[in-house]
């Protein structure tokens, strides 16, 4: 196992008023079990505010969880500390969601992918910029942006600048966070054409987060659903475009599939059903 | 679709082009290099130092550059001055064709110390030690008020530039700090900014000047001074900075600062800070002219930089009789420089935050 | 055989970028019938954007129209002056864009917004006004209408501000409503119901809809007939059914397989 999550909880407190008195607790992440193989990627779907972002984040360790364990590579990473994370962060990374602010806007793209090379202190700068337009190369971009700032850029040449900075560690595991929501569907597509085949050029495994169906079928093993902090159905990816056992992921693939809108979303009751329960073939549901 | 264009130009640079192109602008900025250029230059540029004083002279009106005498002679000269006195005992000065003085450049005057490395004794201008040059005139002393006025800038308008210096970089830090950690530190060092700004600027400075010994040496009072200044002048920048660091520290970037293990110090230096620029730079421009009206007050009022030391505030001080404005209006005339630098410095702050809004909405540019 | 409700003819527009000129559309051509949904797809940057600005009129300077007709009802717009554009903007077309945060101004309630389009174009009595606010939102399937109209934009979500942004757009009465890109920003499941709404709406208020995407399933599932943008043209056009199952063109053809399934 890459990636194993168990029972992590994280809340939010509400606050309000002229004190900011805290009010009560926003559970954003609701006892969550996960686990990832090496090479097979996990696709976690739910849509804005079911906590997905804030359950990467945690993975991170950008943010401290609440409660539960989280196991990398065999290391229970939950209580690292900054510098006990220090020497993993290579080989954990992120793409985030927003091409147009994940890159900070006054660095010039070699900055923004050296900045990255933290790791590699003993490498000249002339060995870095090597290191990097091989990086751009490999995201098919060509070598000849380094002087340039990120707002020459589109959507698409932004994500994959991304995409290099957080290659340039030679990460396991690779956090992709809507990482192509914003992006047409054509670009969409390329996209997910190029994370293919990076992951068989650098032996990658991927969790990627998004709220189309549609487009993590293209790359998921395996999928999660995840509904208001809690993962509501777990299954292979053929098995739940097959059999989709729980009302919140037909609705999903309903609306990835065929647009169609179906209920509400806030209709939805999951309080009275705590456990994942086995459906066989690796089927999980809280139904 | 990437460009083609080879210089990539960052939207701070592009912000400059736009000041550049406004003509106001472009002409106040010019104004004060041209200031500052005269202030460093000073010892060069007047004829006398501002020490050098002669009672014959006093109160003396300013002197004309003529070109041809009354003979028909060119040559660039001024006529001397002879007085009477009226009923009030004062001088009346008259013209007197008969003294001559020619104007003769590169002249050997008193000696002064080269931007404070070697020694010399050359002058842009000035006339032999037979007669006096006051073109705007003399002071009670009989000092040339020209001289004094290059020599005052030097106080007037270095002044604000290290106060300013100095207070926002602590505003700047205090405020980057604050808003990145949130919580108690904010909670704490926020208070501390209002317990600052709470008390009136003005008799702040008083107060603080009050507390050290009135004499001091003139560098020793220009220190206090810009120390003064820092004090008081950091708060309000930091509780903005503060509001600003809040927002951009969840933006993405950083974010993915984090991700890739970045101390929270480089964080906020690298990518908060510079973030804010836009921001500060304006308030930079147009908290100066604060700066050197609080100089000037203060040296107006006798506790900022003493005589024979010029200061535009303390040459105004000279002015404060009602009958010396009248009788001698040159005597005015570093007032009109305190209100030219501090106009050119907000026309400048007004067109740096006009080029820069819609720079303010980052991302898409 | 009725007369259309819009007709783009040979709109060539260019940009001044710098010191050079780009030309953005050209020669391109679009019609709107009555109670249609017609889609534009193309992708970020074909100037698909510009079209509806253009028609709307509210393009910047820097934008000059080289040549080219846009007739509303029989109306050539870019003859008209500004005054005529004010009274037909919001009143008869109405237009809906990505992102409504940025639509909105944020310290004005939703409300108020929306009472001021009807303020500009159907001056109604206070209480009149104030309940016709309630029923649009009501219809663009908003529920608790009275707390959504006191209610500041940032305080909505994604899905319920765009609704709103709907309602505003629709606040009038126009008879063609432009959707720039309306659900790229928002969750599948809510583009899914805005989809639905648009369909609703087309059918109660007898509207005709210029969806602009570059989402072809979309495309696929709402509209009557489609045109394909690229390169600032039309490369493809004709009825969603047709354009869709039997592509002609390699870039439709792309933009199908992208489509996946």
């Amino acid at each position: 196992m890459l990636l194993e999550l168990k029972n992590i909880k994280k809340s939010f407190p509400i606050r309000h008023g002229f004190f900011a008195k805290t009010h009560g607790f926003l559970s954003a992440v609701d006892d969550v079990s996960l686990s990832l193989a090496e090479g097979e990627n996990l696709g976690l779907v739910g849509e804005s505010g079911c906590g997905k972002t804030t359950l990467a984040r945690l993975v991170l360790r950008l943010l401290p969880s609440d409660d539960g364990q989280i196991i990398f590579a065999g290391r229970d990473i939950t209580k690292f500390s900054s510098s006990e994370m220090w020497p993993l962060r290579k080989n954990l990374q992120m793409v985030f969601q927003d091409p147009y602010s994940s890159l900070d806007p006054r660095f010039t793209i070699f900055e923004i992918i050296r900045e990255s090379m933290l790791f590699v202190r003993e490498k000249t700068n002339q060995q870095k910029k090597e290191d990097i337009q091989a990086l751009l190369a490999a995201v098919k971009l060509p070598s000849n942006i380094l002087h340039r700032l990120p707002h020459e850029f589109s959507g698409g040449e932004r994500q994959r600048i991304a995409l290099a900075r957080a290659l340039s560690g030679n990460p396991k595991l690779l956090i992709l966070d809507e990482a192509v929501s914003s992006l047409d569907v054509l670009i969409q597509g390329q996209m997910m054409d190029l994370l293919l085949e990076l992951q068989k050029k650098f032996a990658l495994t991927y969790l990627f987060i998004s709220h189309n169906l549609r487009v993590v079928k293209r790359i998921a093993a395996r999928i999660a659903v995840m509904y208001k902090g809690k993962i509501v159905e777990w299954a292979p990816t053929q098995e739940l475009f097959a059999r989709p056992l729980h009302p919140y992921t037909q609705m999903l693939l309903a609306a990835a599939m065929e647009y169609k809108a179906a209920g509400a979303p806030q209709d939805l009751d999951i309080s009275k059903h705590p456990q994942l329960v086995d459906r066989g073939n690796g089927h999980w549901v809280r139904c | 679709m990437i460009k083609t264009q080879e210089k990539s130009l960052s939207p701070f640079s592009l912000a400059l082009r736009k000041v550049k192109r406004n003509r106001m602008a472009a002409l106040c900025g010019m104004t004060l290099i041209g200031l500052y250029a005269a202030a460093i230059f000073a010892d060069f540029l007047s004829p006398y130092s501002f020490r050098n004083e002669d009672r014959g002279y006093s109160y003396c009106p300013p002197m004309q550059i003529h070109l041809v005498d009354e003979d028909g002679q060119w040559g660039l000269f001024v006529y001397g001055y002879r007085f009477t006195f009226d009923e009030f005992h004062r001088r009346v000065y008259q013209v007197d064709k008969a003294q001559k003085y020619p104007l003769r450049f590169f002249i050997k005057g008193d000696e002064y110390k080269f931007l404070g490395i070697s020694l010399s004794r050359f002058h842009l201008f000035g006339v032999g030690p037979e007669g006096r040059i006051h073109l705007w005139g003399a002071d009670s002393r009989g000092r040339d008020l020209f001289s004094r006025i290059l020599y005052g800038s030097r106080v007037s308008l270095s002044i604000g530039l290290v106060a300013v210096f100095i207070s926002f970089s602590i505003g700047l830090l205090v405020g980057g700090v604050a808003g990145y950690y949130g919580g108690t530190i904010d909670n704490l060092l926020m208070r501390l900014c209002e317990m600052v700004m709470i008390v009136p600027g003005f008799y702040l400075m008083l107060a603080l000047r009050a507390a050290f010994p009135e004499n001091l040496s003139s560098l020793q009072i220009y220190m206090l001074i810009v120390v003064i200044f820092s004090f008081i002048g950091w708060a309000s920048l930091a509780r903005i900075i503060r509001g600003m660091s809040i927002s951009l520290k969840e933006r993405e970037y950083v974010w993915a600062a984090k991700a890739l293990g970045l101390s929270d110090g480089a964080i906020i230096i690298k990518h908060i800070l510079p973030h804010t620029l836009s921001y500060s730079m304006i308030a930079i421009m147009l908290s100066i002219p604060g700066y050197i009206l609080g100089e000037s007050a203060l040296s107006l009022l006798g506790l900022g930089i003493q005589d024979p030391y010029a200061s535009w505030g303390n040459l105004l001080s000279e002015a404060m009789g009602i009958l010396h404005i009248q009788f001698a209006p040159w005597i005015l005339l570093p007032g009109f420089f305190i209100f030219l630098t501090v106009m050119c410095f907000n026309v400048m702050g007004d067109a740096l935050r006009d080029a820069l809004d819609p720079m303010f909405k980052e991302g898409k540019l | 055989m009725s007369e259309p409700l819009l007709s783009i003819r040979d709109l060539t527009i260019s940009i001044q970028e710098e010191s050079q000129k780009r030309i953005l559309l050209e020669g391109f051509d679009l019609t709107v019938m009555p109670l249609q949904i017609v889609a534009l797809v193309g992708l970020s940057g074909s100037g698909k954007t510009t079209v509806a600005l253009s028609v709307m009129r509210l393009l910047s300077e820097a934008f000059s129209v080289e040549k080219g007709k846009i007739l509303f009802k029989n109306e050539n717009l870019l003859e008209q002056e500004p005054e005529r554009m004010r009274q037909l903007r919001g009143k008869e077309i109405g237009i809906v864009f990505q992102e409504p945060l940025n639509a909105f101004n944020p310290v004005f309630s939703i409300g108020f917004q929306i009472g001021e389009v009807l303020k500009a174009h159907i001056p109604l009595p206070s209480r009149a006004a104030e309940n016709r606010i309630h029923q649009l939102i009501e219809m663009v399937g908003i529920r608790e209408p009275k707390r959504i109209a006191h209610s500041y934009p940032h305080q909505l979500s994604g899905g319920l501000r765009q609704r709103a942004m709907i309602a505003q757009a629709i606040a009038a009465g126009p008879s063609l409503l432009i959707a720039d890109e309306p659900t790229s920003n928002l969750d599948v499941t809510l583009q899914a119901h805005i989809m639905e709404l648009f369909q609703q709406l087309k059918e109660r208020l007898k509207i005709s809809l210029l969806l602009i995407t570059h989402d072809l399933g979309m495309v696929g599932h709402l509209a009557d007939e489609v045109g394909i943008l690229l390169g600032g043209r039309i490369v493809e056009s004709g009825p969603t059914r047709e354009v869709l199952y039997n592509p002609q063109h390699a870039f439709t053809r792309e933009l199908m397989e992208a489509l996946g399934t």
